[in-house]
């Protein structure tokens, strides 16, 4: 059926000779370079776009709310109520809205003039209605929004990873106590226990914390737990386990590493989630309280003179679902990267 | 009897991966005669999976056929659009898969999912389809197949759910059935059944069946033909009797070696040492070469031809080719070339 | 049917007692409350005090406290108002409690409806724009907080358009159409992404390859096969749903100014009305957890896979 491709008589004949030697397997498996686990997710990581830009994006946020504890264009809680409301003027900016102008009736009229504001005091994104200037309150509260959502995402993740691996790796009757806590837990609405906890402790971030992570931590621990279990009947921790090491040792050494990539997936889903709920409290008015200043107390504060001033919600709520947006993709991204099956 | 149903050209399959473009099928012909059962018997990853889906263009969508034809009667299936396709699929051309525990959708009775093709396809009634449906589980063995026909999948063990599988693909009484390994997730008793159950079947509906295997043990009870695929291409090929007892290929050696047999006791039962080749780049000779216990250095630089060794019998290793060494076949080998010696010297032919 | 029982029976126990436990902590943590009915004596009226300490012993240890208050919960006592005069919080619950349920009865199932069509949509064509774009706006539901979406729709369809209320519940079911969209965004975007995962193993399955293989078309294929095996796992995800619906409900109804049990909270918190916030306190739980245990029931009846690791036919 098939003549040879080539005419094979031109091979010369010193080819047809045994050539087969033992290190042939050998050279094989160098010439398949392999990557592993952690290189291959980076890998698909870095192809996933959305990703990437999401992660340049919060790294910009994050470096400019630390700059700003140094560097901000007026005292976030200076108050001025002579210069109270006043809109956006950026300077070299000559668009409506943007310029000083704000619109009374039908005329643009310039506010800053109005309001008598020495000439070249510009604030950038206006001011609130005690005059303080938005800008700076709004990094200030993005700080504050992040500090918060960082504090009780590592708190979760402590307790949530201390629980989860505990329950999973000694097993047996401790599981299942340890389990039926996690559930009559997870009963409880968080909305309760948070408002609940912001009623009995004093306004501020370390009652925000504890009230969000009074709960927060028991999804850590349940996505812990299952990963634990299934690890613990590996090959690798049988070895171990073979080998005499302390189960402690096993736990810590062994699967620990091996459940990083959960943990900061998870985490990656608790930061934004924390954001959130600490806009939500503030939003209903169980937040930080003033002076101080966060993103949902500037949304709220927005929302009391929205009908007149929109831009003081629309800038806080801009900034905050930025953070969210990008906190979500890229966590979207990560466990797409680090699970492979996830996209086909 | 001898036509042609199924013919595949130079067929050449690709897959984009994350790691680079797998050749997984390079350049694969063989014809599906009528009636006739042919194996097609490989490693994973040796493209025999990719090559028999490729006939009812059922592949994952990374996948891309790249060059080649494949007929089934007159007609061009890589040139058929999506709706064309599904006129075929099902109706002219079945497939069975591996994993019985997988292949059924849990959550819909197995009556339903036997009835449906016949009322897409033959367009009969849903009471028609049902009392079909309820034949074709008599068919393939499942008892009390009247009340059996509103259980969900998860109610049989998998022997019987291999036969509801077969059930569905028999449904529209199709000309070709594609078995995907249909036997290797069950157990050996088990598989005997299934094979007995397929043969029975084709020799009532006259279907040709193309035997996806890893086992050539399995492939002496089912197959008139076999085809050995190795690195994305048919290494030996030629009737049951001359791949069993004549084999030229020193992977189909390898794969014979690796049958467990009661007479061979006194051996250690073999195993292809290495791993299949890397066909993100495929190398330039043979890919069996790095494996190859009798590896010419021709492997290393040239790909082999297909030699032939009888008209029904063609292998594709330099070691057929005149200016090669004599070399010393391994025993058991030897072995098989001696029965089949003898057999034909008796007058056993066919 | 002994196995039903037994199943029944531990989730309603775990129900129980998380309720109780609740209602306990609820109770000692309103102890503390700064401006609790002790630090607050101003606001009472003698005769407000004159009712509670005959019923609530408010007078008394606090542990006799504790169980008369324990008590009238059992009862379906739940204490009365602080806020307005002495009216029952029951009263005053069961008269907010009919626009709160059909809000959220309302926005789930507007919510989990869209957002199974979104995740099956943007399953069926992975990897493509379609995908990308349901995608972002799942992204957009579960980023954007609700009280910024819902000012945006009060300010497109309220203000500028002017084809909806603002809100207040007075208008039938048009002043409900602003709130309920704003408060499915959240169980939409949730539902959405659960979906499109499943969709995909789904897809990815055997037995979908198998009934490709019979010639079925694709769109049959995912709404005959995909669907059901992909939705029924998003029954788990309801209890969750729940829960940030009621977290939602709080802010969407004061924001269209609903008269329903979530813009009651925020008042009662605001004004320290003790009974009534435990009482609704309880109520949430009650709620949440009842909605887990009708989740668990419906799973098992809904789903052949799982009835043969928890019944015992066969």
């Amino acid at each position: 059926m098939s003549e040879p491709v080539r005419p094979i008589e031109k091979i010369p004949d010193h080819y047809f000779r045994l050539h087969h030697s033992e290190k042939a397997y050998e050279n094989e498996a160098i010439q398949t370079k392999s990557v592993n686990f952690y290189q291959d997710s980076w890998r698909r990581l870095k192809k996933n776009k959305g990703a990437v830009a999401s992660f340049v994006v919060l790294l910009l946020i994050l470096f400019i709310s630390i700059v700003s504890v140094w560097i901000t264009p007026h005292d976030p809680n200076a108050q001025e109520v002579r210069y109270s409301f006043l809109p956006p003027k950026i300077p070299g900016v000559s668009i409506n809205g943007f310029n000083g102008y704000a619109k009374q009736g039908d005329r643009w009229v310039d506010v800053y003039q109005q309001k008598q504001v020495p000439s070249g005091s510009y604030y950038y994104l206006g001011t609130d209605k005690f005059g303080r200037d938005l800008l700076s309150r709004l990094l200030f509260g993005t700080r504050i929004s992040l500090l918060i959502a960082f504090f009780a995402a590592f708190l979760d993740l402590t307790i949530g990873v201390a629980y989860g691996l505990t329950s999973g790796w000694i097993g047996g009757k401790v599981d299942t106590v340890m389990q039926r806590i996690l559930e009559i837990i997870s009963g409880v609405p968080t909305l309760v226990v948070v408002v609940l906890m912001l009623l009995v402790f004093p306004p501020g971030i370390v009652s925000i914390v504890m009230a969000m992570v009074l709960v927060g931590w028991i999804t850590m621990a349940r996505v812990v737990r299952g990963q634990t279990l299934q690890l613990k009947n590996q090959e690798f921790v049988l070895a171990a386990k073979v080998l005499g090491q302390s189960p402690l040792k096993i736990a810590l050494g062994e699967i620990f590493p091996n459940l990083s990539s959960v943990i900061i997936i998870q985490t990656m889903f608790t930061i934004p989630t924390a954001i959130f709920f600490e806009a939500f409290l503030s939003f209903i008015g169980l937040g930080m309280r003033a002076p101080s200043a966060s993103l949902g107390t500037l949304i709220n504060d927005g929302y009391q003179t929205f009908r007149f001033y929109p831009h003081l919600m629309w800038y806080p709520a801009l900034v905050i679902s930025l953070i969210m947006i990008s906190f979500n993709i890229f966590a979207d991204g990560l466990r797409d990267a680090f699970d492979p099956k996830m996209k086909g | 009897m001898t036509e042609k149903i199924v013919s595949v050209k130079n067929l050449q399959v690709s897959f984009d991966t994350f790691s680079g473009k797998v050749h997984a099928v390079r350049g694969v012909s063989f014809d599906l005669l009528r009636g006739e059962t042919l194996a097609i018997v490989g490693e994973s990853g040796s493209g025999k999976s990719v090559t028999c889906r490729s006939i009812i263009r059922l592949l994952s969508k990374n996948a891309s056929i790249d060059e080649g034809t494949i007929f089934y009667e007159d007609e061009e299936m890589l040139l058929k659009t999506p709706k064309e396709l599904r006129k075929i699929r099902g109706k002219e051309i079945s497939i069975i898969f591996q994993d019985p525990m997988t292949s059924l959708n849990p959550t819909m009775q197995i009556g339903k999912q036997i009835s449906r093709p016949m009322i897409h396809h033959l367009h009969l009634s849903k009471n028609e389809a049902k009392r079909r449906a309820i034949d074709l589980l008599d068919l393939v063995g499942i008892p009390n197949s009247e009340e059996r026909y509103k259980n969900y999948p998860h109610q049989f063990s998998g022997g019987q759910r291999q036969r509801i599988v077969i059930a569905i693909a028999l449904a529209c009484n199709p000309r070709v059935l594609i078995a995907d390994e249909p036997t290797t997730a069950l157990d050996v008793t088990i598989q005997a059944q299934i094979i007995e159950l397929m043969k029975e079947i084709q020799k009532k509906t006259g279907m040709s069946i193309i035997f996806i295997t890893h086992d050539l043990g399995v492939v002496a009870k089912v197959a008139d033909r076999v085809a050995v695929m190795y690195g994305g291409k048919i290494v030996e090929f030629g009737k049951t009797e001359e791949i069993y007892y004549l084999p030229q290929h020193p992977y189909t050696w390898g794969l014979l070696q690796s049958i467990p047999s009661l007479e061979e006791t006194e051996e250690d039962l073999y195993a292809i040492p290495g791993s299949p080749p890397d066909l993100i780049h495929p190398p330039k000779g043979d890919a069996f070469y790095l494996r190859n216990p009798y590896a010419l250095e021709v492997d290393l630089h040239f790909e082999p031809p297909l030699y032939q060794v009888s008209p029904t019998h063609y292998a594709a290793t330099w070691l057929l080719d005149k200016r090669a060494p004599k070399i010393a076949v391994p025993a058991s080998i030897q072995r098989r070339y001696d029965i089949y010696h003898q057999r034909h010297k008796e007058g056993y032919d066919e | 049917m002994a196995k039903w029982i037994k199943f029944i029976g531990k989730r309603i126990i775990y129900m129980l007692v998380t309720i109780l436990l609740i209602s306990s902590v609820t109770f000692f943590l309103m102890q503390k409350l700064p401006g609790s009915p002790y630090g607050n004596e101003e606001k009472i009226t003698s005769a407000q005090k004159k009712v509670m300490n005959e019923r609530y012993g408010l007078d008394k240890p606090v542990a006799e406290q504790y169980l008369l208050y324990m008590a009238g919960i059992a009862r379906g006592d739940f204490g009365i108002s602080l806020q307005f005069g002495d009216q029952p919080v029951g009263k005053i619950i069961a008269a907010r409690i009919g626009p709160s349920v059909q809000l959220g009865i309302q926005a789930i199932i507007l919510g989990t409806v869209v957002g199974i069509i979104l995740g099956i949509i943007s399953a069926m064509f992975q990897n493509t724009w379609i995908d990308t774009s349901t995608s972002l706006t799942a992204i957009l539901g579960r980023s954007v907080p609700n009280f910024v979406f819902a000012v945006l729709l009060q300010l497109i369809f309220a203000i500028h358009l002017q084809w909806l209320p603002i809100g207040l519940w007075d208008q039938g079911f048009y002043s409900t159409v602003l709130p309920t969209i704003a408060l499915s965004f959240a169980p939409m975007a949730d539902a959405a992404r659960f979906v499109r995962t499943e969709m995909i193993d789904v897809l990815h399955s055997d037995f979908i390859e198998l009934a490709r293989a019979t010639g079925i078309g694709e769109w049959e294929i995912a709404a005959r096969h995909g669907l059901r095996n992909a939705v029924i796992p998003l029954i788990t995800i309801l209890g969750p749903m729940v829960a940030s619906l009621l977290v939602g409900s709080l802010v969407i109804e004061k924001i269209f100014a609903v008269p329903g049990i979530g813009e009651q909270f925020i008042k009662s918190i605001l004004s320290n009305d003790y009974f009534t916030i435990m009482g609704l306190t309880i109520l949430y739980s009650a709620l949440l957890v009842a909605v887990i245990l009708v989740v668990d029931i419906l799973y098992v009846l809904i789903d052949p896979r799982i009835r043969l690791s928890e019944g015992d036919e066969e």
